[in-house]
């Protein structure tokens, strides 16, 4: 899989200093911090929807959890932090996933998981806390993660520019992109987006990036729109990350 | 019953007339002696006959005061209820006094449903959907209990609907055995109509039901409104507006019309234009359409009945019922469609005793000239479409079990014979009823699928119960057969409410971007809570909410006539041949005339990239198809990205530049791609990647209860449960490809959309007949609405990543769209 990532260089995106590798999995990797970030698991999805009286096949979690074991194959990371919306919901959180998170944390001894509460999973609050704890997760606080000039947030809307971060990343919002070609023909794909941070005036001398990260989940949708201010876009086309 | 009480039926119902001032027509006193002797029946009639008077007046005879819920009046359209409610008051008035006639449907507070509850009035009028939810509700299947007359009125409307299919279980399921009757419109097929509406009754020892027939419609007159240069109407399009001048001197001339157009988004253009020209008519001109708030359509409904009014602009939630007597001539904006609609519009017209229905048809573009003759030759040959009521549609089989269970436990022998006591379910085999309960009991077929699954549950008896109360809210809000897209509230910033629009319009706008609705220029302000909050916009400039509901096709009857008229054009001698002279010259310089009997293909380059245009006038529904299969055996052979349109008349292929058109549409490509051999089993391969299934699964996943969408406004809790159906559509496809809802939605693409069987035909003739090819320098006038049309499908055989890195070469060299 690494053949198709993007590496973001150092200088390229304001602020960031150190290389940024994109991966068309989803997730976004710090080398230099053996860290990686994914966004809106949104597990047990499925299993809310049956339990609500929708009956959607299961199959979505063992497909999205398969694709995590092998990004983290690849490449040993140290961390791993999850920006919120791990489980859709208390009702999600069924036996049979749990018993998969077990077997995730059993096949990555070593790797340190971090969750940043998304709304979704306040959902599932107490359960959701004892099973991370069992689990030997870390709960990141309310202002989300933090690594030096990193910061790891779910909901953009949570988010205010200070002076000491770089590179904010951030979930929520699935992005997506509207692609056109000739021949009138459209596409629409899962996305990176990014944008400088001093787009406000008040901000103007704060020099730094934000990224939305797409949703990892595997039945989870895409936003019709981009937000403004993150102009630069990378779609993922199948096994390939492309520049738009 | 006894001839004295048949006689007295005629007794009653002729004082109750005679009470309003009139005589008992013929056809009233046979509808009044078939309901005396027990029978059901329909009632096929023109417009504005005395229609609701022959069933009602029959049926006051026997009718109790204080006797409890006797009489189900159905009415197709929630906005006609209290105009039907009136009219039975006032016939049953005079006869019955003390008579309660109330109405019951998605409009209905809920406080008058509950005082209806406690205190059922003698007669209800509602709508098939607010009978279900009845059905559903203990409370409300007690008092359906003595009910002894349901009439269907304006069944036509419901006939080759899944409403229809959703009315026919709902009159199985009513506790008495009551006599069913129907009122309709013209019908290609009334005997058919009628068999529809009392198929259990074919099967009980009652009379055998009656069709009764009334004097046919009056005759209606049909003309066109036609541009005063016909050299610079437009080839394409669907505004119109180059119409305007002549609409509005013809409106001038009228003391009221109506002026209907095909979509909600045309009504709010044509009134915003009228108002431009005619600032004058300001408080004259109204708009009316299903997204307008009640209050609001129901003023312009009362205004234009009082003759307040001059103009109407509307879409077809004026087709039906209200009569508007004032109203002398009406106006159809763009194609028609079909006949039936067209002489349902036409009948809103000339309703004074003397008057004559008048329709005048205003084209867009110059192909609809063409429609507009043939829709007249079909009026008067009598042709009209046969309304086919949909072969046992498994999603709405799915909803009403769960109704039924919900309303009271039954076990699943009870719901097999009351199932098949249904027209359209009189065939269904006994594995597709078992596996509707299987779906609703694990959610599907295999146990382990759907592990954490609950819906219907089984007693000790073997009767199956809706257990979850949350799940039986959410199930009584869903009912209904209409799917329409999420829509969110349109209000000022100050309240009041405006009506509602699609959330994906709303999702495109931003905060200050201006939008037409209801008649005004609005800029967004602000969405919260679902609410989009607006002010009236300084400007005059902005979008139109595009409503989707998508192209209608031209009925078959209207696309065979059309076809039939092509070839003599030019030979012909009346008013609109003469117009579209212009139009076959152009076509003749550019390209050619198609020839009876013959396949015209067009080729052209352009800045977009290669097109090929292929002209079988086989109707939209049939080059959909032909279109479909086309594409999806070319980008069989190399990996090609197509991108498709089609019309009535023709077809296009569009692929990019970079490909070499002259292999791809090469005659001897092109006619193997056309070949019928292994037609099903490509057919279906290309189905399963194509968007048509798709968009068909949203609607059938959204009746079986699949999909929830929420009413406008709804709480944020149940946005957890909120999902696309197109990613429905993925998640069934990858991990329950054969689910029988699949399998129902690739089904209703065959059919209903691409008409498998007329396909085949097509493909057989196009085989035999010779091909003409002409290489374009310039768009041809056949092609060039082909060219221009903005609704197009996809298909591609490309890798996703090729594609993509295509595209934004493409777009880097500036040839996207």
């Amino acid at each position: 899989m690494s053949e198709s990532a993007l590496t973001i260089t150092p200088g390229t995106w304001p602020g960031v200093d150190e290389p940024v590798v994109l991966r068309p999995s989803g997730m976004l990797v710090l080398p230099s911090r053996a860290t990686g970030f994914v966004a809106d698991l949104h597990l047990g999805k499925t299993a809310h929807f049956q339990r609500a009286g929708v009956a959607v096949p299961h199959g979505a979690d063992a497909a999205t959890l398969g694709r995590l074991e092998q990004d983290l194959q690849g490449h040993p990371l140290q961390h791993l932090v999850v920006l919120g919306d791990l489980v859709h919901s208390r009702q999600a959180l069924t036996p049979a996933l749990q018993d998969r998170l077990q077997a995730l944390r059993g096949r990555c001894p070593a790797l340190q998981l971090h969750l940043v509460w998304g709304n979704h999973d306040r959902h599932a609050r107490e359960a959701l806390e004892a099973l991370l704890a069992e689990l030997g997760w870390h709960s990141c606080p309310s202002e989300g993660w933090r690594d030096g000039p990193v910061r790891g947030l779910h909901d953009p809307e949570d988010f205010t520019p200070d002076a000491n971060s770089r590179l904010t990343l951030l979930g929520h919002l699935h992005p997506g992109v509207r692609l056109k070609g000739c021949a009138r023909q459209q596409l629409r794909l899962p996305c990176f987006a990014a944008g400088p941070l001093g787009t406000n005036p008040g901000t103007a001398s704060n020099k730094g990036t934000r990224v939305l990260l797409p949703a990892y989940g595997s039945f989870t949708g895409q936003s019709p729109q981009l937000p403004e201010d993150y102009p630069w876009v990378y779609a993922i086309a199948g096994d390939v990350l492309l520049k738009v | 019953m006894t001839p004295a009480a048949a006689h007295d039926a005629v007794e009653v119902g002729t004082r109750a007339l005679a009470a309003l001032g009139y005589m008992p027509l013929p056809f009233q006193l046979e509808v009044w002696q078939a309901l005396a002797e027990g029978r059901s029946g329909l009632l096929h009639a023109g417009t504005g006959s005395g229609k609701t008077y022959a069933v009602w007046g029959g049926a006051l005879e026997g009718l109790q005061v204080g006797g409890g819920l006797q009489v189900l009046w159905v009415t197709p359209m929630r906005a006609l209820a209290q105009d039907t409610r009136q009219a039975l008051e006032r016939l049953a008035a005079p006869a019955l006094p003390g008579l309660r006639v109330e109405c019951r449907t998605g409009d209905t507070a809920s406080s008058v449903k509950s005082r209806q509850d406690r205190k059922p009035p003698e007669v209800l009028v509602t709508t098939p959907e607010s009978l279900c939810v009845m059905l559903s509700r203990a409370e409300g299947l007690a008092q359906l209990r003595r009910v002894q007359l349901v009439v269907a009125d304006e069944w036509h409307e419901l006939l080759g609907t899944k409403r229809g299919v959703q009315l026919q279980l709902a009159l199985n399921a009513l506790p008495g055995t009551p006599r069913v009757w129907g009122i309709s419109a013209t019908l290609a097929d009334p005997a058919q109509a009628l068999a529809v509406l009392t198929h259990r009754l074919g099967s009980k020892p009652t009379p055998a039901p009656r069709l009764v027939q009334a004097p046919r419609d009056k005759a209606v007159r049909i003309d066109t409104l036609l541009p005063s240069d016909a050299g610079r109407f437009p080839w394409a399009g669907h505004l119109g507006l180059a119409m305007l001048p002549a609409l509005v001197q013809a409106l001038e001339g009228e003391r009221a019309s109506l002026v209907f157009t095909n979509t909600r988004a045309q009504t709010e253009l044509w009134y915003q234009t009228l108002l431009d020209a005619r600032p004058d008519w300001a408080g004259l001109i109204a708009l009316h359409h299903g997204s307008l708030e009640r209050e609001t359509r129901e003023w312009v409904e009362g205004a234009i009945g009082s003759g307040q009014l001059k103009v109407v602009v509307a879409t077809s939630s004026l087709d039906l019922g209200v009569d508007f007597s004032p109203v002398a001539r009406v106006f159809q904006i763009g194609s028609p469609k079909g006949v039936a609609r067209l002489l349902q519009r036409a009948g809103r017209a000339g309703h004074q005793p003397d008057g004559t229905p008048r329709v005048t048809l205003v084209p867009t573009h110059a192909f609809e000239i063409v429609e507009s003759l043939a829709a007249q030759t079909a009026v008067a040959r009598g042709l009209i479409e046969a309304r086919e009521p949909p072969p046992a549609p498994m999603d709405v089989l799915v909803q009403h079990l769960a109704t039924r269970v919900l309303g009271q436990p039954l076990d699943s022998e009870a719901l097999w014979t009351e199932v098949r006591q249904a027209w359209s379910y009189r065939a269904l085999p006994r594995a597709a009823f078992d596996w509707a309960l299987l779906f609703l009991s694990q959610g599907g077929a295999s146990l382990q699928a759907y592990p954490e699954f609950q819906r219907l549950q089984r007693d000790e008896a073997g009767r199956w119960h809706l257990p979850d109360r949350t799940q039986a809210r959410r199930h009584r809000m869903a009912i209904g057969t209409i799917v329409s897209d999420a829509s969110v509230q349109v209000a000022w910033v100050s309240g009041g409410r405006i009506g509602q629009v699609e959330e994906s319009f709303i999702g495109r706008l931003k905060r200050g971007d201006t939008f037409f609705f209801a008649g005004r220029t609005l800029e967004l302000v602000r969405v919260h809570n679902l609410i989009a909050q607006v002010r009236l916009a300084p400007r005059k400039a902005g979008a139109v909410p595009r409503w989707s509901g998508g192209k209608m096709p031209l009925s078959t009857e209207l696309g065979r006539r059309v076809r039939e008229l092509l070839p003599t054009l030019p030979d012909m001698d009346v008013p609109e041949a003469r117009a579209l002279q212009p139009l076959l010259q152009a076509q003749r310089q550019r390209s050619q005339l198609p020839q009876p009997d013959t396949l015209l293909v067009e080729r052209l380059t352009s800045r977009e990239g290669h097109h090929c245009f292929v002209y079988p006038f086989a109707g939209r529904t049939v080059h959909l198809g032909l279109a479909t299969l086309l594409a999806h055996r070319l980008a069989q052979q190399q990996p090609l990205s197509v991108s498709y349109a089609v019309n009535d008349y023709g077809l296009e292929l569009l692929v990019p530049r970079e490909v070499d058109a002259q292999a791809l549409f090469a005659p001897e490509r092109l006619r193997a791609a056309l070949s019928d051999s292994a037609l099903a089993q490509d057919l279906d391969a290309a189905l399963v990647t194509s968007p048509l299934a798709q968009r068909r699964f949203r609607e059938i996943a959204r009746v079986a209860g699949l999909v929830q969408v929420g009413p406008p406004g709804a709480q944020k809790s149940t946005r957890q449960l909120a999902a696309s159906s197109g990613l429905f559509y993925e998640v069934f496809r990858q991990y329950d490809p054969d689910h029988a809802l699949l399998h129902q939605a690739h089904e209703e693409v065959r059919t209903l959309e691409l008409h498998a069987g007329a396909l085949a035909q097509t493909l057989a003739q196009l085989q035999q007949c010779p091909w003409q090819w002409v290489e374009l320098t310039r768009p041809s006038p056949l092609g060039f609405p082909l060219m221009v049309e903005r609704l197009r499908e996809q298909l591609s055989s490309e890798k996703l990543a090729d594609r993509v890195a295509r595209m934004l070469r493409e777009a880097e060299q500036g040839l996207g769209a």
